[in-house]
């Protein structure tokens, strides 16, 4: 009976001892993704308004749309996850940023607005 | 003594759980057999096919009794047009508001709420009931009247650890910070509030909050055209300036889910106080808020409806609140007896939309049947 429980202990602990070396890291709850909207001010895109959108860069699932201005500021708390961040101004100017975040810091960011290019005329 | 050892044995053999939420899957969701009828030529509408996105998040899908699918319908068109509606063929899910699956928005793209988190599981909400918890406030937005010049202070309760019943996650322009807290500094300039960093017709914040500081009693269901006209008529007579009105009508006009009956529930400041607190100064601030909790009608009939502290039912009676008679005319908030003796002449007006918390996916509802004839 005593060779049956060490034998049973040193399993258990073996067991217990993979699981523990295998397990999922502890993934932060959030993080605070914030910055400005910056344009050249000599350019269009520095005036007007301009719409905010955060969407998971895999699905496509538009998580947050919002109101900017250019030279204005925002913040957001975000899960840890990969983000397709675009804004859009009414004076078409356009930003497109990926957002790959583990959540670990914080992220304070300058999203530039240019003007949008022109497809190339066939 | 030989119960604990086998217990440690099953404990330590026991399967390890790894759910991940599935996503809305475009055309791939053709290899599932239960969407898969969708995907074929819809027959009896030949200019019509059948569409794989769901019914509540396009304004250009009608219910084809013939063929048992929605189909397009290319006549829709808005009054109002903003210019960010060149952005909607960007996302799936654009004419919703946020990751709605057809109940509600999508707790598994939002940070864990503190009072449920679990750092070893992140993505798993611990909520009894299992629906996801909570209600997410979708832009409430305050706007702000007054002489020109004020210079105003809006502090905002932001919440979020365990013990609170609320956590802001949005804040445009980005919060201030001092020692009397967070918020937004601005000076009043007609219709606009002038901040060191720009001009903004108003400020702007999302939260998560507990069901609980909700009432859901009073309210009304109709379908998604009359909620519409309940909510913007809710606004007025309760003396919301007409430009937030007219943002008002913009925005949920794009936002609110399609072809479902809707319950609304409203919320004025005597709930909406209990969460995202709002204080200002000066003190002699009036606050009006009035922020409506949107929830369809088929939820009710979902089996974890039954276990969500609020937001099980219809609401049984009408919202008269809206009444000029009974209407509440809002109250100055961390006042002194000398401030708030004067007749305020600054008034701030927060409107919002509220969805209920729900587990679940995006392609899950996508081959529900309308709720009713009444849809539009």
């Amino acid at each position: 009976m005593r060779a049956f429980k060490i034998i049973t202990l040193v399993v258990v602990t073996a067991v217990f001892g993979i699981r523990f070396a295998n397990a999922t890291p502890e993934i932060p709850r959030s993080f605070k993704f914030q910055g400005t909207i910056v344009a050249d001010s000599k350019s269009e895109c520095s005036s007007g308004k301009a719409e905010l959108f955060i969407a998971d860069a895999q699905t496509k699932t538009l998580i947050y749309q919002v109101d900017v201005i250019p030279g204005g500021s925002f913040e957001f708390k975000l899960k840890p996850a990969k983000y397709q961040i675009r804004v859009a101004s009414n004076t078409d100017c356009e930003a497109n940023y990926i957002l790959d975040a583990d959540g670990k810091k914080g992220m304070d960011v300058e999203i530039k607005l240019t003007p949008k290019k022109l497809e190339a005329k066939k | 003594m030989k119960s604990f050892w086998m217990l440690l044995v099953l404990l330590a053999f026991a399967p390890q759980s790894d759910v991940r939420a599935s996503a809305w899957i475009g055309c791939d969701a053709c290899s599932n057999p239960e969407i898969s009828p969708m995907c074929s030529t819809c027959p009896g509408v030949p200019q019509s096919q059948p569409s794989l996105v769901p019914p509540w998040s396009s304004p250009y899908l009608q219910w084809c009794p013939t063929c048992n699918a929605y189909v397009s319908s290319p006549n829709y068109s808005y009054a109002m047009q903003p210019y960010w509606m060149n952005q909607s063929q960007n996302y799936w899910n654009f004419y919703s508001p946020g990751p709605y699956n057809g109940y509600g928005i999508m707790p598994q793209y939002y940070p864990q709420p503190m009072p449920y988190y679990n750092p070893m599981n992140n993505f798993q909400p611990n909520i009894p009931g299992g629906n996801g918890g909570g209600v997410y406030l979708d832009k409430p937005v305050v706007y702000m009247t007054g002489p020109t010049g004020t210079k105003v202070q809006v502090y905002v309760d932001q919440g979020g650890t365990a013990k609170d019943k609320h956590e802001v996650l949005v804040a445009v322009p980005a919060f201030s910070h001092s020692k009397m807290g967070s918020g937004w500094n601005a000076v009043i300039d007609g219709k606009t509030l002038r901040t060191d960093k720009g001009d903004y017709e108003y400020f702007f914040y999302d939260a998560w909050a507990d069901d609980k500081i909700f009432q859901d009693k009073e309210g009304y269901c109709a379908d998604r055209k009359e909620i519409l006209d309940y909510m913007s008529s809710g606004l007025k007579q309760r003396g919301f300036p007409e430009n937030s009105i007219q943002d008002f009508k913009m925005t949920w006009n794009i936002k609110l889910p399609f072809n479902q009956n809707l319950c609304v529930y409203p919320q004025t400041e005597k709930e909406l106080q209990a969460g995202v607190k709002l204080t200002f100064e000066p003190a002699n601030v009036e606050l009006i808020q009035l922020e409506f909790i949107v929830v369809p009608k088929s939820y009710f009939s979902r089996p974890e409806a039954k276990g969500r502290p609020r937001f099980s039912a219809a609401p049984g009676k009408d919202f008269v609140r809206f009444k000029p008679t009974s209407m509440i005319t809002g109250r100055t908030v961390a006042g002194t007896a000398a401030a708030t003796a004067k007749a305020p002449t600054i008034k701030a007006y927060d409107w919002g939309v509220g969805f209920i918390r729900v587990q679940g996916t995006e392609h899950e509802n996508a081959v529900r049947k309308p709720d009713s004839k009444k849809n539009n």
